[in-house]
């Protein structure tokens, strides 16, 4: 399970950043610190500034105030967007998908080689789809999707790697899978890994950090401090249960654990 | 020009011909990008942004050419560099194709150039096409293409996941940006020649038709071009031989390759049968004997050309305002002469009769100077009539440029076609 109290070197800081679209506002004075090596998740209801706070840090967005620094100074970054984001129409193979992510490091009148299909096809066998390389992107199911995508986003080693929303849509089998591959590429992989999600499980037992967002303002800090009954009721805006079963946590709606109780009542 | 034809059926339209299986292959490859990002209305709208461009240009007396050219790029350069141009949805490229509609119009109802010129641009002239002009559209097309080639995995990466391009340091909206402004230079130098229309047919339609076979990224690019191609010829030999409208003719052809593809997609043979029906069907479509100025001049041409060393068709396009007022002719002559050595007049000369009127126009001076083979004339002149005219009729007839001879020219060697006034 994560452990959120270890230090490790800052990649980056998000100071009082406030943003958003126009005169709408998404994001108040929020401050997280993101780590080489952890999992860093943000979790909240929709529309609360998650994938706002995830374009402020991949640059896509100017924040309105506040500042994002990166100590270690600017590293590379890999992203990998919502599943329904990217286009199924292109008849583009999966290993044409992977070599995207090659191209901003690419000369301008080069062809991906066979130099960069080696690197592709090994970033696909640590997703196991390698052997999808030649399949059509659109007709992979939509885990093998993420996992092409998640092999594009880091084919060319990012420092960083960016979520948003990974598992939204996945099966169970597919969401392991997945959150696995996400958990060692920060552990063994020393990468500063960010995700977005609404899958409380991942967070408990995957993150290191969690930035808890409600109505654009944030509560960040080690999982372990920060996922609770009282912060999460708080935040999302229902009763929470975090329940510790042999050291795995497990995040259920509070209503059923009233109801649970209660039937044990004589 | 005409050398690589000589012995076929489109001997006569060797411009139509060039000029429609240069855009045919090329714009089709440009298209492929709008099909695959779901933006074929801003095709649609971009080619009528440069047809109200080029219809401005006329009406300023500007070169209609360069200045629609720079009205397209323009636009696109204020729009994409405010937002991405891919994003701007629905309803805001149908309101921009409404106006650019709308302005063409009006535009070319308030031109004082010739009507042939402004019709052509919302409806095409390739049988018309000069040389030159098929020259320009060949060279702005390559160029166009090769720009598409260059930098091909820099434009599949930002149009297939702009913000993930983004995310990782490249110049999205720059190359989706660099992405629209070929695509508007292209289809502004092509609607010259194949007219809104048509280039938006051939953007799109061949694209369509090669993503039903379901292949390769780059064999479907490719076969996009050869399926254009393919749709073109067709279409050409569709026009040629049942007499048939040629831009309308190819659009009918394109669209084909669609059901066509999905067959080949089931089974090659099932694509093939048909291919083979369709192509039956169009063999069997014989020409008829009605129609307008702009229908039959490949037509004439090529029985002109069937061997008869001097010979001269003329088509007539008349209208007349509706409160009454002058009549507007829109003419054009197809002249076949061969060999060099052959007599001519030295001057055609139009004598219209019709409902008491008659009035003479030179059409054609020093016809000894026209080079052996086939050239086409067209032009615009007013009538002042005082009252509604409903149809006109029309003789050729020879004399020195200054003056009409007493007699007309042998009608076994010339034809006339008479047509009905349209009210405007």
């Amino acid at each position: 399970m994560a452990d959120g109290g270890t230090r490790a070197p800052t990649l980056l800081r998000v100071m009082d950043v406030s943003a958003g679209y126009g005169k709408l506002r998404t994001l108040s004075n929020v401050s997280i610190d993101v780590q080489r090596g952890k999992v860093t998740a943000l979790v909240g209801p929709n529309g609360c500034g998650k994938t706002t706070l995830l374009r402020v840090l991949l640059g896509l967005l100017n924040p309105q105030a506040g500042s994002v620094e990166w100590p270690q100074g600017r590293v590379r970054v890999g992203y990998v967007p919502q599943a329904d984001a990217s286009e199924q129409i292109f008849p583009v193979s999966a290993l044409e998908v992977v070599c995207m992510g090659l191209t901003p490091g690419m000369a301008l009148l080069r062809s991906p080689g066979s130099r960069e299909r080696a690197d592709c096809q090994e970033a696909m066998e640590r997703f196991d789809v390698a052997r999808l390389a030649g399949h059509p992107f659109r007709e992979l199911s939509g885990g093998q999707r993420q996992r092409v995508m998640l092999a594009r986003a880091t084919v060319a080693n990012p420092e960083l790697l960016v979520l948003d929303e990974p598992v939204r849509g996945l099966d169970f089998a597919s969401s392991a899978k997945l959150v696995s591959s996400m958990r060692d590429l920060a552990l063994n992989g020393g990468m500063a890994v960010v995700v977005a999600t609404h899958s409380l499980d991942l967070v408990a037992n995957y993150a290191d950090t969690v930035a808890l967002f409600k109505e654009g303002r944030v509560l960040a800090g080690p999982v372990a401090e920060i996922l609770d009954d009282a912060h999460l009721t708080d935040y999302l805006g229902t009763p929470i249960h975090v329940a510790e079963v042999d050291g795995i946590r497990m995040v259920v709606p509070g209503e059923m654990v009233t109801r649970s109780v209660d039937e044990q009542r004589p | 020009m005409t050398g690589w034809l000589d012995g076929t059926a489109f001997a006569a339209i060797p411009g139509a011909v060039a000029g429609g299986l240069i855009a045919g292959t090329l714009l089709p490859l440009l298209g492929m990008w709008v099909v695959l990002q779901r933006v074929v209305f801003l095709g649609v709208t971009l080619a009528q942004v440069a047809a109200a461009g080029v219809a401005l240009g006329l009406i300023l007396n500007l070169p209609s050419l360069p200045f629609g050219m720079a009205v397209t790029l323009g636009l696109v350069t204020l729009v994409g560099s405010r937002q991405r141009l891919t994003r701007l949805g629905d309803a805001a490229l149908g309101a921009g194709f409404c106006v650019a509609s709308a302005l063409s119009l009006l535009f070319i109802s308030r031109s004082a150039s010739d009507l042939d010129e402004v019709n052509h641009v919302l409806y095409g002239n390739l049988i018309y096409a000069a040389p030159e002009a098929v020259w320009t559209v060949g060279i702005t097309l390559a160029a166009c293409a090769t720009i598409i080639v260059i930098f091909f995995k820099e434009l599949l990466f930002t149009s297939f996941d702009a913000e993930s391009a983004a995310a990782l340091g490249m110049r999205a909206r720059g190359w989706q940006l660099l992405l629209f402004l070929v695509l508007a230079l292209a289809l502004s130098v092509s609607m010259r020649t194949t007219g809104s229309l048509l280039s938006f047919a051939m953007l799109v339609l061949p694209p369509l038709a090669a993503l039903r076979l379901r292949v390769g990224l780059r064999t479907t690019f490719t076969l996009s071009a050869v399926l254009g191609f393919l749709g073109t010829l067709a279409g050409l030999a569709l026009a040629v031989s049942a007499d048939l409208h040629v831009e309308s003719s190819i659009t009918i052809a394109l669209f084909m390759m669609i059901p066509i593809c999905a067959a080949w997609r089931r089974h090659p043979a099932w694509g093939l049968a048909l291919a083979g029906a369709l192509f039956a069907a169009g063999a069997s479509i014989t020409p008829t004997d009605s129609g307008d100025a702009h229908r039959h001049h490949h037509d004439a041409a090529i029985v002109a050309a069937a061997g008869d060393p001097f010979h001269a068709d003329v088509a007539l396009l008349a209208t007349q305002p509706l409160a009454g007022g002058p009549l507007r002719i829109e003419w054009s002559i197809d002249i076949h002469r061969d060999p060099e050595e052959t007599q001519v007049p030295p001057a055609v000369w139009l004598l219209l009769s019709s409902e008491g009127l008659f009035d003479e126009h030179l059409l054609v001076p020093d016809l000894y100077a026209l080079p052996a083979g086939d050239s086409l004339h067209t032009g615009t002149y007013l009538v002042d009539v005082d009252r509604p005219i409903h149809h006109i009729d029309g003789q050729l007839w020879s004399g020195p440029s200054d003056s009409m001879d007493s007699e007309p020219l042998d009608p076994a060697h010339t034809s006339v076609e008479s047509c009905d006034v349209t009210r405007r």
